[in-house]
């Protein structure tokens, strides 16, 4: 057992950027496909994380401006980078738990189908990373609670492997609701992050129904969005943020211009250099459905597990998307909010497409949803940037703790949950 | 024959639409179609669809942005797959052969 770790804190110690291409390439032989191939799948992996953080350096330097600002002004203020989901993924597929994680959740997923305890094949791996980033936020608060390195990494991969499983429960319990709603027959949701959008908007559109006259509102923005749809475009967006916040901040001409064509900057590369590590993915993530189908026969009924794009064509979804993001920023001003929203902005969509689920289409319903769902994210984003900086430190994508960055999908249940047992054990 | 411009869009431009575009690619080169395929965020659709020969979307997307849109749902979840993987294969065929 103790050969084991010291072997997994090893390969660790060699950095993401060199282990996940190891990884991956073996990953890439067990489901049969060629050496080369694979070999260059990893060697995609490798390039993806070195441009991430390039890219975070980019990111966080172009916000520093606007930082030193608040952080001169003392309390309050947006002291807090927004790396988006995208960073927060990069960073938890470079801990050693992307290594442990993936062989271990298909195998345990096959077993559960062939068990007939879940009817959800979930072989999207790439957002197995919302499993293990529960694992690794949990591993680090032990490990700052001062937990020896071996239970602390277990109790991790544990908190991981239970949130898949009740992930799995969630799927098979949302997959007539959702192939509905969304026109996507075969197939369900394992994003655990849109069970919480969705909790909270089931909660939302309940109170609605009982308030007279809220309950009548009918809103449409088809008006709005042939205007302005164009603006939509991350890169103006992004630009148009820039500049607010260098007004807010006061920043002289140079700076403005500076802060708010490098933040568009980092917006549009970023997902370039994540879709180097997607690249890498792929035929992996291909070669394991294939390999799990032929494996399971055709005895099971199956409902394939996706990620939540799949239902970001929602017309209703679509059309709210535009409008949330000047209310997103407006709800960034509310009390607690220290995290300034930039790179989440492009993701809105992820918010408005689930929010019209239990909206059943109504307009007013999926933007009230949308708004609480973003002010419960931004306001957990905020709270837990510190830990989440920290874990950035150690996965080696920022040198150093001094700028706070924090991003979507961190306030998923199960990591704030690891988040509050360290603030009981006072970890952090 | 021109370079066909391919747009694939997915909720972040990244993961799904890294599916999507990988299948497509592979289909045009078994077809000999020579196509450019561009990764991008469904929000930027609208304004950026119109300098592409043809979108594809991980999602069903049923908005008018003045070039053709087709649902590549299939190639992503494996259902119906090769019924869509052909029905791409028409898509591109038609659209280079326009182009001639």
């Amino acid at each position: 057992m103790a050969y084991i770790f010291s072997a997994i804190q090893y390969i660790m110690d060699l950095g993401a950027a060199i282990f996940l291409p190891i990884m991956i390439t073996i990953l890439g032989l067990v489901f049969g496909l060629k050496f080369f191939e694979s070999l260059r799948n990893g060697l995609r992996i490798g390039a993806g994380f070195l441009g991430i953080s390039i890219t975070l350096d980019l990111l966080i330097g172009g916000m520093s401006p606007a930082i030193e600002y608040y952080s001169a002004l003392g309390e309050g203020g947006f002291t807090v980078t927004d790396i988006g989901w995208q960073g927060i993924s990069a960073i938890a597929w470079s801990t050693s738990y992307a290594l442990i994680f993936v062989p271990i959740a298909l195998v345990l997923n096959f077993i559960l189908i062939r068990l007939r305890f879940t009817k959800t094949m979930d072989v999207d791996i790439w957002d197995y990373f919302h499993f293990f980033l529960g694992s690794s936020i949990c591993y680090y608060v032990l490990k700052l609670a001062g937990i020896a390195e071996v239970p602390a990494f277990v109790i991790g991969l544990l908190v991981g492997i239970a949130t898949f499983i009740v992930t799995l429960k969630l799927a098979d319990k949302l997959a007539p609701k959702w192939q509905e709603h969304y026109n996507l027959p075969g197939t369900t949701c394992c994003n655990f992050d849109a069970y919480y959008m969705w909790a909270i908007n089931w909660v939302v559109c309940k109170v609605i129904d009982k308030i007279p006259g809220l309950n009548k509102i009918n809103l449409n923005l088809k008006w709005l969005n042939d205007r302005f749809g164009a603006l939509g475009e991350t890169s103006v967006v992004t630009f148009i943020v820039g500049v607010l916040l260098s007004l807010l901040t006061r920043q002289n001409l140079t700076n403005t211009l500076t802060m708010s064509i490098t933040l568009s900057a980092a917006i549009v590369i970023m997902p370039k250099v994540i879709g180097l590590l997607m690249e890498g993915l792929v035929p992996v993530s291909n070669a394991a459905r294939k390999f799990f189908k032929k494996r399971l026969g055709d005895d099971y009924e199956i409902n394939i597990g996706m990620d939540q794009a799949l239902c970001l064509g929602d017309p209703v979804g679509i059309e709210c998307a535009a409008i949330m993001i000047p209310i997103a920023i407006a709800i960034s001003f509310l009390p607690g909010i220290t995290m300034f929203p930039l790179s989440g902005l492009g993701s809105l969509i992820y918010f408005t497409c689930a929010c019209s689920l239990f909206a059943k289409g109504d307009i007013f319903k999926t933007l009230l949803s949308t708004s609480f769902c973003i002010f419960y994210t931004y306001e957990i984003d905020s709270w837990m940037a510190p830990l989440i900086t920290q874990i950035g430190v150690q996965a080696g994508y920022i040198s150093d703790a001094s700028t706070l960055i924090s991003g979507a999908e961190v306030e998923e249940f199960h990591c704030v949950l690891v988040a509050l047992l360290g603030k009981i054990l006072r970890a952090w | 024959m021109r370079e066909l411009k391919v747009l694939v869009a997915c909720g972040g431009g990244i993961v799904t639409s890294t599916y999507v575009s990988s299948e497509i690619e592979e289909i045009a080169r078994k077809v000999n179609v020579k196509a450019h395929v561009t990764k991008t965020q469904l929000m930027n659709l609208p304004s950026v669809a119109k300098d592409y020969d043809v979108v594809f979307v991980a999602s069903k997307y049923h908005e008018e942005i003045g070039v053709p849109v087709y649902s590549a749902t299939g190639v992503v979840t494996g259902i119906n797959e090769d019924e869509e993987r052909e029905n791409i294969k028409k898509v591109l065929i038609e659209l280079s052969q326009k182009q001639d």
